[in-house]
């Protein structure tokens, strides 16, 4: 392995705690191989890590000649992250330990149509509730990821794009969260979040790239290209709900036609549903804008459960994602992709089995390799967690961080 | 502003997420959101840490109450929430019901419809590998019953994680002299690996042994051949387990509702 850690680097410290972490248990020797440094750094190292509490020494390695070496572990519940799904249903909260292993969640209503500050100030209530419930002191936070739609500016604030919440458009999350919780915030793409919740449960080699498509009220997608978030010009890449998929379809609210979103998204099938005044009825669909995910839930259990009105409007919903993810596959040469997001939790079946049928038949690279796709695992959490990654990552290997942007 | 609490035994550090269990929390939470309430999960390692979590939640009043899952034969959790006086709601067997509140799955009546399925095609030797949780226990119980009434060649066999699991297991059921033409996994995990282990050995599903998974899930429906299942009641779970919960909390009565039977979805294993 390249010997990649500088002594002068102010990131030495957690670069060196992340190599505990992703080593699992190691020794002060094997610290000195992987990072280069001297081991009276490596010493004075560890020594630090270990009065914060982030380390602990847990038993003896092999001998290899002299004296029996000491390993070292990760302390993984010395400290916790949070993360936080800011969507229309549900606000889901995960807390993670160190090792982003999940310690607890809250799940309380969506933020829905409520005004912005509104939300701030409920979600900060929930931040102490939580922590009580989970006996975890404030001071033992590193921070607080959040996953939320939209397009994000160059400071980090979401431009909360969407046609359910327009008073986002413009608010400063971060900034808001921080003043009124005093954590620090770091602000993160729903989709992204999603993509790096699969990464971070640790079932996907860093090496692999991939693609997560998230489903809530809209439709994004999270690239993950040679173990990191992609994100193009300012961290917006992945707009894939913004996908032309036919030139001469219905006006889109971002200016376009046809996009995948119009095409696809829960509002589609609502809509497509309460046409059938009949289907409607025997649902109970309110057909209310602030009703609509649950208005989409009835109409995907229906499915799932077999009723063929609402099977045709899910395979409908799934045909045209299964096409726009046909063109990301081609476009990037992806060989594994995943579905994510509550947008899924119902009729998420039927989605897979299209999705895969047409990948599997149609990828234009089928006869080289197959492309994979599955429902993710940790579905309905998965933005929340990889917030709380992106927390974790952000505070504790801020070597990483470069990409991101946060 | 209420919050019902859940606490989840989890022995090893992992995120390994069980299709059931968010199944579960997902009805459940649909539920209380709609009466203005939370849902706190909390991830513990042993059953000592579950029950110091129930006293530090009575005593912070931080939780309202809770919702018991994989109740064990005279689950001591039910003693010691009814000592504190924290009102609860369980996920239970038809044969573990108390003086309590409960959503009830009828076992026995699930494994009924699953053997017919492979009774009615043929089956007169079957295994049903059963699972680590003791609810697993109670499937097995109600298989063997149903050998005993039904007059097939019934036997359950529990992998050891530690000597190789649903594959191990699978070697040692097929290496038999006359082995059984079905075979039954208690979750889907075993029967994916399991299906694979089959085909492995040269056998064909179904051809020569038919494969059923206790729950169904995408991984049944992905599998090559597809597995026949149980079909996933979980959504529903949570929700009644939820709105027997919210009776018992407005009325303090405890509150018993029934669960859907789950019905056989029949793909290409059998």
């Amino acid at each position: 392995m390249a010997k990649m850690i500088g002594p002068s680097s102010e990131n030495t410290r957690s670069a060196i705690l992340d190599l505990i972490r992703s080593g699992g248990v190691v020794s002060r020797v094997d610290l000195v191989e992987t990072s280069g440094l001297t081991a009276a750094s490596i010493t004075r190292i560890v020594k630090t890590l270990m009065s914060d509490g982030l380390v602990i020494e847990t038993g003896f390695g092999d001998s290899t000649g002299g004296k029996r070496p000491t390993l070292l572990e990760l302390n993984a519940g010395s400290r916790y992250a949070v993360g936080i799904s800011l969507d229309d249903a549900r606000l889901t909260y995960v807390v993670t330990d160190l090792a982003g292993v999940l310690v607890g969640r809250l799940v309380s209503a969506g933020i829905g149509d409520t005004y912005p500050p509104t939300v701030i100030e409920r979600i900060q209530a929930e931040l102490d509730v939580l922590l009580t419930q989970l006996d975890i002191e404030r001071s033992d936070v590193v921070g607080v990821g959040v996953a939320g739609a939209g397009r994000r500016d160059v400071s980090g604030a979401v431009l909360r794009a969407s046609l359910s919440a327009p008073d986002w458009e413009n608010f400063a999350v971060k900034q808001a969260l921080e003043a009124a919780s005093g954590f620090t915030v770091f602000l993160e793409n729903d989709s992204a979040c999603a993509a790096l919740g699969e990464f971070w449960v640790g079932r996907i080699p860093a090496t692999q790239d991939f693609a997560t498509l998230y489903m809530a009220t809209g439709i994004g997608c999270g690239l993950i290209i040679r173990g990191s978030v992609y994100g193009g010009a300012s961290s917006n890449a992945g707009e894939i709900g913004h996908m032309i998929i036919d030139v001469n379809g219905p006006d889109c609210w971002c200016g376009s036609r046809g996009c995948l979103e119009m095409l696809a998204a829960p509002l589609a099938v609502v809509q497509r549903a309460l046409a059938d005044t009949t289907l409607a009825t025997s649902l109970g669909l309110s057909g209310q804008p602030s009703e609509l995910r649950m208005d989409f839930a009835r109409i995907a259990r229906a499915a799932a459960q077999g009723d063929p009105g609402c099977v045709a409007l899910i395979e409908q919903s799934a045909n045209f994602l299964a096409k726009a993810l046909i063109s990301l596959a081609n476009l990037v040469d992806l060989d594994r992709l995943y579905l994510a997001g509550p947008g899924f939790a119902d009729a998420g079946s039927i989605y897979y089995r299209i999705i895969r049928d047409q990948l599997d038949s149609l990828a234009f690279m089928r006869s080289v390799h197959p492309v994979h796709v599955e429902l993710s695992e940790v579905g309905l959490e998965s933005a929340a967690l990889g917030a709380a990654a992106v927390a974790l990552q952000s505070e504790l290997t801020p070597h990483h961080k470069v990409a991101s942007g946060v | 502003m209420k919050d019902i609490g859940l606490v989840l035994v989890q022995p090893t550090p992992q995120v390994a997420h069980e299709p059931l269990i968010s199944g579960v929390e997902h009805g459940l939470e649909e539920i209380l959101i709609k009466s203005d309430m939370r849902l706190v999960t909390r991830v513990v390692r042993d059953s000592a840490a579950e029950l110091a979590v129930y006293r530090s939640w009575n005593t912070s009043k931080a939780v309202d109450a809770v919702v018991l899952v994989r109740l064990t034969r005279g689950d001591r959790r039910i003693a010691f929430l009814e000592k504190l006086g924290v009102p609860f709601a369980a996920i239970a067997d038809e044969s573990q019901l108390g003086d309590f509140s409960a959503v009830a799955i009828d076992y026995a009546g699930m494994m009924h419809a699953l053997v017919a399925h492979l009774t009615d095609r043929g089956h007169t030797k079957i295994v049903f590998v059963s699972g680590a949780e003791e609810l697993s226990s109670i499937r097995a119980a109600a298989f063997l019953a149903e050998a005993r009434a039904g007059g097939f060649d019934g036997h359950v066999r529990k992998p050891d994680p530690a000597a190789g699991g649903s594959d191990a297991v699978t070697r040692e059921i097929l290496a038999d002299d006359d082995p059984p033409t079905a075979i039954v996994y208690d979750d889907d995990l075993s029967a994916a690996a399991g299906l694979v282990t089959i085909q492995a050995l040269g056998l064909s599903v179904p051809g020569d042994v038919a494969v059923v998974a206790w729950n169904d899930s995408v991984r049944c429906q992905s599998a090559k051949p597809s597995i026949t299942a149980m079909s996933n009641e979980a959504h529903t779970v949570g929700m009644l387990v939820g709105q027997s919960l919210l009776e018992t909390v407005a009325t303090g009565e405890a509150t018993l509702l029934h669960a859907p039977n789950s019905f056989i979805v029949e793909r290409e294993s059998t």
